[in-house]
This record gives structure tokens, C-alpha cells and sequence, in this order.
């Protein structure tokens, strides 16, 4: 136990790792594609050292205070609870602990302890962009659990393992094939998981700039900004998991996540932005409906 | 003993002696007269009591002059006769003291001769055996009555006496004839002897319509629809006791009559005629009645409907093709009906006789004006609107169940005629307790007696029938609801009826301990009262504002829920129900601004009560055993009334008011217990009924979708409450959608999903009502951009409210989780797909309204008006924590939720595996996925500790600073007010999804409403006021009597 | 038949006027008319042709009564039915005195407060 949780603590490193280089990675080809020269791939690992390393932090509360932490646990864990390669001892991380239902509602967990953080800090800007995130949350996830749903259906499990298992023997199996209008409405939700362009309405930066953590300085936006990055990887291992196969090895996962970290990269780089109505109205409309054809073959056929 | 004629004679006598008498000395004659009523009433009650203990076997027998009957007059007094006597001179003499108390109106004299003919009138009307004789005593009590009418002297009084006059001679005139016809043709006036002669005599259409005449002219008297615009017309305009008095008694002769005719006059037609007759005036009238602004005329509508029942009633009575035990029924229901209607309405009367003006808005906020008034004025309306444990109910009851399969739809009509009555008494109810009225007056003594004569008979008639219709009653739980009737005498302290209802509570649990968990009525039985007894802990009075009957009405509510989850028959169960929803209604009704939604509660539980009696009504058998049912209708009826109670669409719209205004001290238990008793019936319905119909998964699909939708749609509307209560109430609503989807999947999952959210519901839903209550209390409203930043005032409050809100999202590690997992495998499980989808996405939109209950009322910022509150008073915070560390215990090991619910399950065939088992590493393991509770909530609490160690040494020197010091692009903000986001939070959100919120539903109710009262309208616009016209519909309704019942086309 | 057929004209004349009559005082006349009727039929049902009135007052009457009188009971209930039917009339005139005291008028569609 004790080796499996030291392990655990070197794959959520890594994991902290690859998300900001990833993060440093989207700010350089986006400065590409806007002409610019860009900060270097390594810029998050430096703003994060920079933030920790301040001498002082504004709070504004008990709640204040425990929000980061929330945001970096929430992240963390439900990082730790997919598994990047189902069946190796450590590489399938804590995923013994609950399922998709419960890395779904997991994933919530972090999101809440920062909303709540950013509304103590008595700063308007926060809970505009706290209900804004709320409210494309409701939106995408319509989608999104249309697709799952299929999958939950169609493989008779609801464990990313099995999920997963249900994958293998060949590219063709992988879900994004077998149910490719499944996948492709997961994929469009995962659009608005990542807050790619446009739906960019909770940072939305021309009214309110950062979001909800306006108020948060220093070594507490240090632990947000790991926490986000981390949480971003779990949500890429996820999409994986669910409809790339999963992995054998550490390669295969860092491709596949990477590709999926690609997709809304380019998206986010040639739209403008949605109001949120609008964005919560598509998201209940054509991804909707798209995975809808899955749903209702599932049913069918089963 | 006392011989009847003496009765007669006697007050005869004294009549015209007063007459005399009252040119000399006033009082003396008022002592007269009053010497007068007092010796009818003992010789009445005597005679009464002689039957009643057995003393008197045989009917008594006058023969007037000597001659033996077929030749004589003779009287003939049986223990029906000998009753309604003594109602009759019950009722005047409660009248007559009502008088004597307001001060006698003048003309003393006469109006005294008057009131003693029309008593002796229709006592002689009750105790005749001979039709001439019958004819003239109704002439006597005509006379008086047009006369005692007319006494008032105002000009509605003798518009309404001439109108009387016109119509009941047209009715004298048609029992004359048909008398002297009927003495043609069978030689004989004796009422026995013609019914025996009549039985000889084939019946030619010639002596049908004699015997029809009879009839037409009785039913003018007993004011039919549509020949009653002048009774109408009289409740309307006459003094209120005399009209007390012909409601309350007078008229019951008249029906002692009809029931006589239907006996002696052996008439073909008389079944359908009285079904024709009192069903549509009993249907119709309920209706009418919704439009009415004038109490006295409306009070009137409701007499003369209650009047059509009895009339329906005695067409089922001596309907000869009845069983002999349903006649039993029927009889006592006819019993109990009479008695009902005669005291509630005249104590109703009489309190009308208080009130300065008979306008509906008149009556407004008069019931806070005198306690007793309210008492009296509640105790009626119950017992005419048949709330239990008053005579209405039982007779109702009685009725219903007596009728025979074959006539269901009779059932029907009650039913829906039951419904139309609570509408419109339930608006009285509303406007007479809204605000602060006039001054009542308080001549109260009369309709006191009563209020209490009802109650009594209530008990009297739960003891005697209750066991008849094989309704048992557990005897703790009787004697518990005696205690909770008896902690309103320690109201002159809200403390210590208190700490008393806490001691009775606890005293039940006690009791009640060896039949708690064993099964699914134990398992209730533990929520009920454990969860109770927290909640109620909760309700330590705060305020003065608590109302001497709150804790009565409390407990009351709390025991009969106990009694509801143990009954083993359909019947006690409802019966039970029936008290748990007034009871509830009551409490409801204490809310300042609840009056409207008090009315709305009680409606929609009459709804689904009823729709739930005629349910049980078609079910084959009444224990709660499986039951062979075909069909749909029986499940769909019986789980209607179960759905009223849990709030699912499209019946909720009771819901957000009932929750939002009734008092912050109730709602805990009307969100978190009483609508888990709609959950417990809904249970029992698919496990002991619609597990059977052929149709059942369909049904159960469509209870599943019923759920989804309203988990949705409620959900949805919560988002944008502003008002903290009505969130939590649509919330709440939502939430149950959740459990009735469980329940409707119908498998060890979803029924384990079902009951453990049903737990846990309460728990979380009790803490945040619970918190709230203290939030309200503390601020001084309960609308939340008032709110904000009280995180710093109340930081256990906030830590519970935050525990509740992460169970209610279902976020693991607390135990909300829970529920939401069992739910989920239930679902993919069983393949409904699309409510899965559904389900999910609503659970995803709680987070919306989750996050602005934390936000508006504990974040942001703290308002300067609030700057000064103080966390929730001491008995709230052990609530809160109890509550809040339960959730949190839960989280980690549900097992202790799931393992009693596995036992409970374990003896239904079917559900003996729960579907899931448990593994050391994977925790809960179902076919489809497995939880492990218990590692979530180390991991979690270990790396957060972890991670806030970490931070704590390794980061930078934190700087507390004050709530106005926040970035705001260079400016320096003034007023916690300017920074504060707290309305209109999710504007964006509705105009994505303005078409869902749409408030259809509300609006299709509202036009049923709308729709009805303008019926009503038109319907009651035949009652023209104009004499003429009133004397056309009699003429018309006999002539059509006539036609059709004659046999001769 | 005679009787028979003119009360009941005279009955319908009565309710001619109840239900069609706008004036107070021609309904209660109305009224009378009815009861008068009424009262004729009642007689006309006892009367047998050929026969006497059933007083006792004459020797040859003493003897087989019952074969040589008509039927008595008719003609005691319309002695009672008389008295009521003056009875009714005269509460009936009451209450008209009083409503003209109080409207000044015998129009009844001004008596129309009470309604629907």
C-alpha cells in the first residue's frame, strides 16, 4: 500500500507536469497562429514557481483559504481515479475506488470548493463567472452524458476499465469508431469542458478578466493553476479511456492524450465566442442530437 | 317514556298561551317559552334514549281519539322518529338560546308562537303516521316558517318569505292532491295501511303519478336542483337562526319523509328519481358555489347539496337489490350525515349571525380575531368537508364503501362533488384567516355546542364503525394522538409545550421501538419518528409568533404518519392519511402569508385523497396483500393520491407556496417526512397492486418518466427562485422525482436507491430547512439578494449548509452520493436510457441552484443590516450538527443505510438479493460497476489535510483583509451593497432556457379553475330572483317527472 | 266530471297567474285560485250521484249511512284544507303589506335582490 501510494505521488507529479507543459505548449501554438513569438513551452512551470515562491497572500476567508486546496484535490483526485493503463499495478491508478458514475460527479468536487472560495472573496467578478461556468457545465454535460450513457449501455459496465476492456483487439474497436455519433458529441462537449473558444465564457476576458479566481494572488493561484492542469489530464485520460482504447504503455498515453489535447486547441483558435445562452443552447441541440442517433440505435438494438 | 302527542299538544298549547301571555309580561312569556323547548327536548330525548338503550323495543303507537290505526290519526314514533325529534328540538332550543343571548328580536311574542309552531310543525311532520295529518302539520310548519322568514323585516327577508311562500304553496298544493288521490284510490290515509293496500293494487300509470306528485312536492321541499332558487333565496335573506333551524332540522323532517315515501309508497322510479335528483343537486350546487361572494347564500349552496347526498344516499338505502350489510352502512352513513350537516351547518349559521358583514371579503381575517370563533368555525367546516376524526368523514366513508361495484361511477360523482366542496369551503377558510378582520361578535354559546357535539359524535362514530369497516387502529398510537391533543393545554408556554412534545416523541419511540426496522412499515416507522423527534427538536420556539395549536397539530401530524406506515389495511392507511394531511393543512394555514397556499395545499390533498379513496375503493380486498387488479385505472387512481403528497409533476404546483410560506418551524418535516409518506404509499402500491396488473412495467415506465420529468423541470425552476424556502421547496420536489424513479424501476437496485435517498433526503433536506429556519430567523427574511456574507456570522451553520448542499449535488464523499450511484446502475441496469440521460442532466443543474444557495445567503458580501446577526439560536445548531455529521458518517460507510434496507427488502419474494455486494477493495459492488465510499472519503480528507499541511508550512505569510478590499479596477468601493452579486444570478441561463421554465403546468390548473367557475357561472344565472321564473322550473321539473316516470309516453 | 274538469281550469287559471303574472297582489290571487281548486277537487272525488250530504240531521239517514251519503272524509279534509288555505292567504297578504311598505311597489321583478 505504502508503494502504491508513493507511486500514486509520482504519477499525480508527472501528471501536474504534463498538464502545464501542455498548458505552456497551447499558449505557444496559439501565439503562432496569431503571428507572435510566444513565451516558451516551459512559461506555466515558471509562473507556477514564480506564484508559489511570493512573500505574501490576500485572504478573504476560511473559505477563501480552503479553496485552493479543494481546486488542487478535486483535480488531483479525480486524476487519480482514472486509470491511464488499466491493469498495471500502478498505472491504473485508485480507479478501484469507484467507477465512471463516480469519477463523474467526482470531478464536480473541485470545481465547487474553487466556485465557493472565489464567492467569499466578495469580488462581483467571481460568482458572474462562477454561474457562468455552472451554467455551460449544464449545458455540455447533456451531450456528454448522451455519449456515456451508449457506452454504459453498450459495453453493459459502467467501470473505465471495462469500458476500456470492451476496446481491445484492434483500432476498429475503439469506441470512437464503433460509436462514432457517440464520441463525436463527447468530443464537441469536451469543447466546453476545456473552455475552448466558443465557449469561452467564464474567463471571457474582454468582461471579466481571469474568471473566478479574480481575487486569488500567490501561492493560492499556484495551487489553482496545478489543480487545473491536472484536472485537464484527468479529463484527457478520460476522453482516452473512454473512446481512444486506453493505453498499453506510458507512450500510447502521452500520444493519445496529446492528440485529444490537440482538438480543441485548433477550435479555439479560429472561433469567436458564444454568449453563454447560445452556447448552452447548442450544446442541447445538434451535439445533443448527434449522440441522440447512438442513444436511439442502442435502443434498438440492444 | 313520553307520549309524542304530549309533545305536540304541549307546545301547541304553550304556543297560543304565549300568545296571551306575552301582552302582560315579556319575560314571563320568553320563560314560558323557554320552559316550553326545554320539556320538548328531555321528552324527545327520552324517548330517544329509551330506543337507544333498549328500553323501548316497539315503535310507539298514539292512537288520537282512541281509534286503532287504519281508521284514527295515530302517530307512530320509531327510533328514526324519536331522533330526528330530538334534533329538531335540539336545534331550536340552540337557536332559541342563540336568541335569548343576542337579545330576542321584536316582535318577541309572535316571533316566539312562531318558532314553537315550526318546531311543533316539524316534529309532527316526523312522528305521523297518517298522510292527511302529514299534510297538515306541513302546512303548520309552512306557515311558521314563511312567517319567521319574514320576521327579519329587512327587505331581503320578505322578498325571500314571499318567494317561499309561492314556491311551498305549489308544493302543499301537490301533496294535497296527491293525498287525496292516493285516499281514492286505496280508501285509506293511514300510512302502513295504504303501504300495505298499495302492494294489491297494480300499479297504473294513474297511481304512479299520484304517488310522483307526492313525491315532486317533497322534493321542492327538500330543494332540489333546480327548484331551490327560493331556499337559496331564503338562507340568503332570513335571520340566521331560522335559518339554522330549517336547515339544521326542518328539513331533515321533510327528508324523514321522502324516506318514509320511498318505504310506504312502494314506487318503481323512486331509485332513479333519487339518484337523478340527488346526485345532480349535490354535483351541481358543489359547483355553483365556487362563484359565490355571499357566505349565508353560499353556506346555502352547501346545505343543498348536502341535502342532494342525503337524497342520493336514500335511493341507494331502499334499493331493495342491496345486501343487507351495505344497507347497514348506508344507514349509518345517513345517520352520521344528517347529524353532520344539522349541527355543522347551524353552528356555521349561527357564527354568520356574528359577523357584521355576509360578504366573503367581510369575513376576511375574521378568524384571527377570536380564538373561540376559530375553533368553532374550523371544527365545522372540517366535519362538513370530511376531514377526519368529525362525523363527515365517517359518513362519506360509510357511503362510499356501501355503494355497490356495479354503481362505481356514483362514486364518482361523490368524489368529484367532494372536491368542488373543499374548493370553495377552503377559500372561506383562506380569506376568513388572511390579515386582521373586524371585530366578531361573541354570542358563540350555541354553535359551540355544537362544534362540540360534532367532535364528539366523531369519536363516538370512529369507535363504532371503524371497526366495522375492518379499519384497525394500533392503540399506541390512539393513545399518542391523545397526547398530542392534550399538550395545547400547556400552551400558555411555547417552551414547555416544547419540551412536552419532545417528551411525547420520545415517549413513542420508546413504545414504539420493538416494531421499528423489522420491515418496509418498521423501517418508516424509525424515519418517522427519530427523524421527527430531530426536526421537532428543531422547532424550539423562537418566537411568540407559534400559535397555541402548533405543537398539537405537530404531533398530530408526526403520530398519524406512525399510524399511516403501520396500518396493514388500504383503509387505516387512509384514514391516517387523511389526518396527516389536514393536520398538515392546519400547520400550513399558520404561515402568515400562506392563506393562499394553504388553499391550494388543501385542494390538491383532497385530489389526490380522493382519487386515492376511489383507488381503494376498486381494489379487490383491503389488506395490504397482493391484490389481483386488471387494468390500469385502480393502480392509476391509487398512486395519484401518493404523487399529491410527493409533489410530482403535474400535480406539484401546491408545492413552492405550501413549502415556501408555511411556518420556517414545519417545513423541515413537510419537506423531509410527509413527503416521504407519499414515497412509503407509492411503495406499497407498486409492490402490493401494480406489480400485478397485466400492464405493469408500461405503468411503472410511466411513473419513471413521471419522476424524471419532474426531477427536470423542478430542478430547473429552482434556479431561479430568489426566495431562499421556495428554492429549497422546488428543490426538494426535485429531489423526490429522484425516489420515485427509484421506486418505479421496481428492482433491488432502484428500491434500494429509492429508500436510501429517501433517508437520506430527509437528512439533508431536514438540515437546510432546519438552517434555514435559523437563517430567517437571524435576518428577518428569507429572500436571498438581502442576504450574503453570512459565513462569518454563522460559520456552523454555513459548515452544515455546506455539508447538506455536497449530498444533495451528490458529490461523493458525503453520502448524497450514495443514492445518486444506486440510482444509476438501477437505471442502465434496467435500460431506460433516456430517463438515465434525463436524470443525469438534472443532477447537473441542481449544482446550479446548489451553488446559490451557498453563494447568496454565506457569500460574497456581507450586508450591513446583517452585519450584526448571530448564528442560529442553540437547539438549531445541535440539529445542524447531528444532521450534518450523520451525512458525513454516511458518506464513508453507507453500509449502515444499506444493510438495514437490505433486511427490510430480504422478506419480499424477489428482492432478496439486493442486487450489489460488497468487496474489501471495490466497496459496493453492483453487476455493472462497483464504490468504494470509504476510500473516497479517506482519499479525500487525506490529501486535503495533506495538501493544506503542505500549504500552511511551505507558503507565503497570508494576509486577512477586510470584505471591501477587493480589486475593482483602482476604485475604492463604498457599501458592501454596490459589490454584492445577488439577484438575478442565472439571468443568462433562463433566456437559454426560457421555454422549459414556462410555467405550463401552473397555467393549464389555473384554466381548469377559470374554466369551472365560469361554468358555474352560467349555471347558477337560472336563479333569477324572480318568482315567476321559480314557479316555471317547478311546474317544468314536474311536468318532466311526470313525462318520464309515469311510464306513459 | 264537471267538478272534475272545472277545478282543475280553475287550478291552471291560478298557476296562469303565478307563473306569468308580474303584479304581487295577482300572484297571491293566483295562489287562491289554486287552493279553491284544489279544494273542488277534493269535494267532486267524494261526491257519489244519487246521494246526500253526510249530516246525520234526518231520520232516514240513521240506517245504512254509508249506502245512502257520500264520502265524508273528502269533505273533512277541505274543511281543514280551508282553514289552511285562509291561512296561507292571510300570511301571504302580510308579507305582500310588508314588501309594499318597504319598496312601495308590487312589481315583483323590483323584488329580484336575491339571486343567482
Amino acid at each position: 500500500m505504502v508503494a502504491r501510494i508513493f507511486y500514486a505521488f509520482l504519477i499525480l507529479l508527472g501528471g501536474i507536469a504534463y498538464g502545464l507543459l501542455l498548458g505552456g505548449i497551447s499558449r505557444k501554438i496559439t501565439a503562432r497562429l496569431q503571428n507572435r513569438r510566444g513565451p516558451t513551452i516551459f512559461q506555466n512551470f515558471i509562473d507556477v514557481w514564480k506564484l508559489f515562491r511570493k512573500k505574501t497572500a490576500i485572504s478573504h476567508g476560511v473559505m477563501f483559504y480552503l479553496a485552493p486546496m479543494f481546486r488542487l484535490v478535486g483535480g488531483a483526485g479525480t486524476f487519480l481515479l482514472v486509470p491511464i493503463v488499466v491493469g498495471h499495478p500502478y498505472l491504473s491508478n485508485f480507479s478501484f475506488g469507484g467507477d465512471l458514475i463516480v469519477i463523474m460527479y467526482f470531478m464536480v468536487l473541485g470545481c465547487l470548493g474553487m466556485a465557493l472560495g472565489a464567492a467569499e472573496s466578495g469580488h462581483p467578478h467571481s460568482p458572474i463567472a462562477v454561474t457562468r461556468g455552472l451554467s455551460l457545465m449544464a449545458g455540455y454535460e447533456l451531450p456528454f452524458v448522451v455519449s456515456v450513457v451508449v457506452l454504459m449501455i453498450a459495453d453493459k459496465t459502467t467501470t473505465v476499465e471495462g469500458i476500456v476492456r470492451a476496446q481491445q483487439g484492434g483500432i476498429l474497436h475503439w469506441h470512437i469508431f464503433t460509436h462514432p455519433f457517440a464520441a463525436a458529441a463527447a468530443f464537441i462537449s469536451l469543447l466546453g469542458m476545456m473552455m475552448s473558444y466558443p465557449f469561452q465564457v467564464v474567463m471571457a476576458p474582454q468582461e471579466i478578466p481571469i474568471g473566478p479566481p479574480t481575487e486569488y494572488s500567490s501561492s493560492f493561484l499556484s495551487y489553482m493553476f496545478s489543480g487545473r492542469s491536472v484536472f485537464a489530464v484527468a479529463k484527457y485520460v478520460l476522453f482516452m479511456d473512454l473512446f481512444l482504447g486506453g493505453a498499453t504503455n506510458l507512450g500510447w498515453a502521452f500520444l493519445k492524450t496529446f492528440l485529444i489535447f490537440l482538438w480543441p486547441l485548433f477550435i479555439t483558435n479560429v472561433f469567436p465566442r458564444f454568449k453563454l445562452e447560445q452556447a448552452v443552447s447548442f450544446f442541447w441541440t445538434w451535439p445533443t442530437l448527434i449522440g441522440l442517433i447512438d442513444l436511439i440505435r442502442i435502443y434498438i438494438v440492444r | 317514556m313520553v307520549n309524542p302527542i304530549l309533545i305536540i299538544a304541549i307546545t301547541l298549547a304553550s304556543a297560543f298561551f304565549i300568545g296571551i301571555l306575552q301582552v302582560y309580561s315579556k319575560l314571563w312569556a320568553r320563560l314560558f317559552f323557554f320552559l316550553t323547548l326545554v320539556f320538548d327536548f328531555f321528552a324527545a330525548g327520552a324517548n330517544f334514549y329509551g330506543f337507544l338503550s333498549g328500553r323501548i323495543t316497539e315503535p310507539i303507537l298514539v292512537k288520537i281519539g282512541g281509534f286503532p290505526p287504519p281508521i284514527g290519526i295515530n302517530l307512530l314514533v320509531g327510533k328514526p322518529e324519536a331522533a330526528i325529534g330530538f334534533l329538531i328540538f335540539t336545534i331550536a332550543l340552540l337557536g332559541a338560546y342563540h336568541w335569548e343571548r343576542k337579545g330576542f328580536p321584536e316582535p318577541q311574542g309572535k316571533i316566539m308562537v312562531l318558532f314553537l309552531l315550526l318546531s311543533l310543525g316539524a316534529a309532527g311532520i316526523t312522528f305521523t303516521g297518517d298522510f292527511f295529518n302529514l299534510f297538515v302539520f306541513i302546512e303548520i310548519t309552512s306557515i311558521a316558517a314563511y312567517g319567521l322568514v319574514a320576521s327579519a323585516k329587512t327587505e331581503k327577508s320578505v322578498e325571500a318569505a314571499f318567494k317561499y311562500m309561492v314556491v311551498g304553496s305549489i308544493s302543499s298544493t301537490f301533496i294535497l292532491l296527491s293525498v287525496v288521490f292516493l285516499y281514492k284510490a286505496t280508501g285509506s290515509l293511514n300510512m302502513m295501511d295504504i303501504a300495505s293496500r298499495i302492494r294489491n293494487i297494480s300499479l297504473t300509470p294513474i297511481y304512479i303519478l299520484i304517488l310522483l306528485m307526492f313525491l315532486a312536492g317533497l322534493l321542492i321541499e327538500l330543494e332540489v336542483f333546480p327548484i331551490n332558487g327560493w331556499a337559496l333565496d331564503v338562507y340568503q335573506g332570513a335571520d340566521p337562526v331560522v335559518v339554522a333551524v330549517l336547515a339544521g332540522a326542518v328539513v331533515k323532517a321533510f327528508y324523514l319523509v321522502f324516506l318514509k315515501a320511498g318505504t310506504y309508497l312502494t314506487l318503481p322510479s323512486f331509485f332513479t328519481l333519487s339518484l337523478i335528483f340527488g346526485g345532480g343537486t349535490y354535483l351541481v350546487s358543489q359547483f355553483i358555489a365556487w362563484r359565490q361572494k355571499d357566505v349565508k347564500r353560499f353556506l346555502g349552496y352547501s346545505s343543498v347539496a348536502q341535502l342532494g347526498l342525503l337524497i342520493l344516499s336514500a335511493g341507494f338505502f331502499l334499493n331493495p337489490t342491496l345486501p343487507a350489510f351495505s344497507k347497514h352502512l348506508i344507514g349509518a352513513s345517513i345517520v352520521l350525515f344528517i347529524f353532520n350537516h344539522s349541527f355543522a351547518k347551524s353552528s356555521l349559521f349561527l357564527l354568520a349571525d356574528n359577523v357584521k358583514s355576509s360578504q366573503l371579503h367581510g369575513w376576511r381575517g375574521i378568524l384571527n380575531k377570536n380564538p373561540l370563533f376559530k375553533f368553532i368555525f374550523s371544527t365545522s367546516v372540517f366535519s362538513i368537508t370530511g376531514v377526519p376524526p368529525f362525523p363527515g368523514f365517517w359518513a362519506k366513508l360509510l357511503l362510499i364503501f356501501a355503494i355497490p361495484k356495479n354503481c362505481s361511477w356514483v362514486i364518482g360523482l361523490i368524489l368529484v362533488g367532494a372536491l368542488g366542496e373543499i374548493v370553495y369551503y377552503y377559500r372561506l377558510f383562506r380569506e376568513a384567516s388572511e390579515g386582521e378582520g373586524e371585530k366578531v361578535g361573541t354570542n358563540l354559546a350555541a354553535p359551540l355546542t355544537g362544534a362540540i357535539l360534532l367532535i364528539g359524535a366523531g369519536l363516538v362514530a370512529w369507535k363504532m364503525f371503524a371497526t366495522q369497516m375492518g379499519i384497525m387502529f394500533n392503540s399506541t398510537i390512539l393513545l399518542l394522538l391523545a397526547f398530542s391533543i392534550a399538550i395545547y393545554i400547556l400552551g400558555f408556554s411555547r417552551i414547555l409545550q416544547w419540551a412536552g412534545s419532545l417528551a411525547v416523541v420520545g415517549y413513542g419511540i420508546y413504545r414504539m421501538v420493538p416494531e421499528m426496522g423489522a420491515n418496509l412499515h418498521g423501517f418508516f416507522l424509525a424515519l418517522v419518528l427519530v427523524g421527527s423527534a430531530l426536526l421537532l427538536l428543531a422547532t424550539y420556539p423562537t418566537s411568540k409568533r407559534t400559535s397555541w395549536t402548533f405543537y398539537p397539530a405537530y404531533l398530530v401530524v408526526v403520530f398519524s404518519m406512525a399510524g399511516l406506515v403501520l396500518a396493514r389495511n388500504w383503509l387505516t392507511l387512509f384514514v391516517f392519511w387523511e389526518l396527516m394531511s389536514w393536520a398538515s393543512f392546519v400547520l400550513i394555514n399558520m404561515g402568515s402569508r400562506a392563506k393562499k397556499a394553504a388553499w391550494i395545499y388543501a385542494i390538491f390533498s383532497a385530489i389526490g385523497a380522493y382519487s386515492m379513496l376511489a383507488g381503494i375503493y376498486l381494489l379487490p380486498g383491503l389488506s395490504l396483500t397482493h391484490l389481483k387488479v386488471a387494468g390500469i385505472m385502480v393502480p392509476l387512481l391509487l398512486v395519484t393520491g401518493f404523487l399529491v403528497k410527493m409533489a410530482t409533476a403535474p400535480l406539484h404546483v401546491w408545492a413552492r407556496d405550501a413549502y415556501g410560506e408555511s411556518p420556517d418551524e414545519f417545513t423541515p418535516l413537510l419537506s423531509g417526512i410527509i413527503s416521504k409518506m407519499g414515497v412509503f404509499g407509492s411503495l406499497i402500491a407498486i409492490l402490493y397492486v401494480i406489480g400485478n396488473i397485466s400492464s405493469g412495467p408500461s405503468f411503472r415506465y410511466i411513473l419513471g418518466w413521471l419522476g424524471a420529468l419532474t426531477a427536470f423541470f423542478m430542478t430547473l425552476i429552482a434556479v431561479f427562485q430568489d426566495d431562499l424556502k421556495r428554492l429549497l421547496a422546488y428543490s426538494s420536489v426535485g429531489q423526490v422525482g429522484y425516489i420515485l424513479i427509484g421506486l418505479a424501476i421496481a428492482s433491488p437496485l432502484g428500491w434500494n436507491a429509492a429508500l436510501y435517498h429517501t433517508v437520506n433526503h430527509f437528512i439533508f433536506k431536514g438540515l437546510l430547512f432546519v438552517a434555514a429556519a435559523g437563517i430567517i430567523y437571524r435576518v428577518g427574511t428569507s429572500y436571498m439578494p438581502r442576504m450574503g456574507g453570512l459565513i462569518r456570522r454563522m460559520p456552523l451553520t454555513f459548515l452544515s449548509t455546506l455539508v447538506a448542499i455536497i449530498a444533495l449535488a451528490g458529490i461523493p464523499p458525503i453520502s448524497g452520493f450514495a443514492g445518486k450511484w444506486l440510482l444509476y446502475s438501477a437505471l442502465i441496469e434496467k435500460g431506460w436510457i433516456f430517463i438515465t440521460v434525463v436524470t443525469f442532466l438534472a443532477s447537473t443543474v441542481a449544482f446550479l441552484y446548489c451553488f446559490k444557495i451557498l453563494h447568496s445567503v454565506f457569500l460574497g458580501q456581507l450586508q450591513e443590516e446583517n452585519s450584526n446577526v448571530k448564528e442560529v439560536p442553540f437547539p438549531l445548531a445541535i440539529v445542524e450538527a447531528i444532521l450534518f455529521v450523520s451525512l458525513g458518517v454516511l458518506g464513508a460507510f453507507p453500509r449502515l443505510l444499506l444493510d438495514p434496507i437490505n433486511r427490510v427488502f430480504a422478506g419480499i419474494p424477489g428482492m432478496e438479493s439486493p442486487g450489489f455486494h460488497y468487496e474489501k477493495t471495490l466497496g459496493v459492488v453492483s453487476n455493472l460497476g462497483h464504490w468504494n465510499a470509504l476510500f473516497l472519503m479517506v482519499f479525500f480528507v487525506g490529501s486535503f489535510l495533506l495538501a493544506l499541511i503542505f500549504f500552511a508550512i511551505t507558503s507565503a505569510r497570508v494576509k486577512k483583509v477586510g470584505q471591501l478590499d477587493v480589486g475593482y479596477s483602482g476604485e475604492v468601493p463604498k457599501s458592501p451593497e454596490d459589490l454584492h452579486f445577488g439577484y438575478g444570478l442565472y439571468d443568462h441561463f433562463r433566456k437559454a432556457v426560457k421555454w422549459f421554465i414556462y410555467p405550463m403546468v401552473t397555467k393549464i390548473w389555473e384554466g381548469i379553475y377559470e374554466w369551472i367557475s365560469a361554468f358555474a357561472e352560467i349555471v347558477r344565472r337560472i336563479y333569477t330572483g324572480n318568482v315567476n321564473t321559480y314557479a316555471a322550473y317547478v311546474i317544468l321539473i314536474s311536468i318532466i317527472i311526470f313525462y318520464f316516470f309515469t311510464g306513459v309516453k | 266530471m264537471a267538478f272534475f274538469t272545472a277545478s282543475i281550469l280553475l287550478i291552471l287559471i291560478g298557476l296562469y297567474a303565478v307563473l306569468v303574472k308580474r303584479n304581487i297582489m295577482k300572484i297571491v290571487i293566483g295562489l287562491s285560485l289554486m287552493d279553491t281548486g284544489v279544494n273542488l277537487l277534493i269535494v267532486s272525488l267524494g261526491f257519489i250521484r244519487g246521494r246526500t250530504a253526510p249530516i246525520i240531521n234526518v231520520k232516514d239517514l240513521l240506517f245504512n249511512t254509508s249506502s245512502k251519503v257520500v264520502d265524508p272524509l273528502p269533505q273533512a279534509l277541505v274543511l281543514t284544507a280551508i282553514v289552511i288555505g285562509v291561512a296561507v292567504t292571510a300570511v301571504a297578504l302580510s308579507i305582500v303589506m310588508l314588501m309594499y311598505s318597504k319598496k312601495g311597489t308590487l312589481e315583483i321583478d323590483e323584488y329580484k335582490e336575491l339571486k343567482w
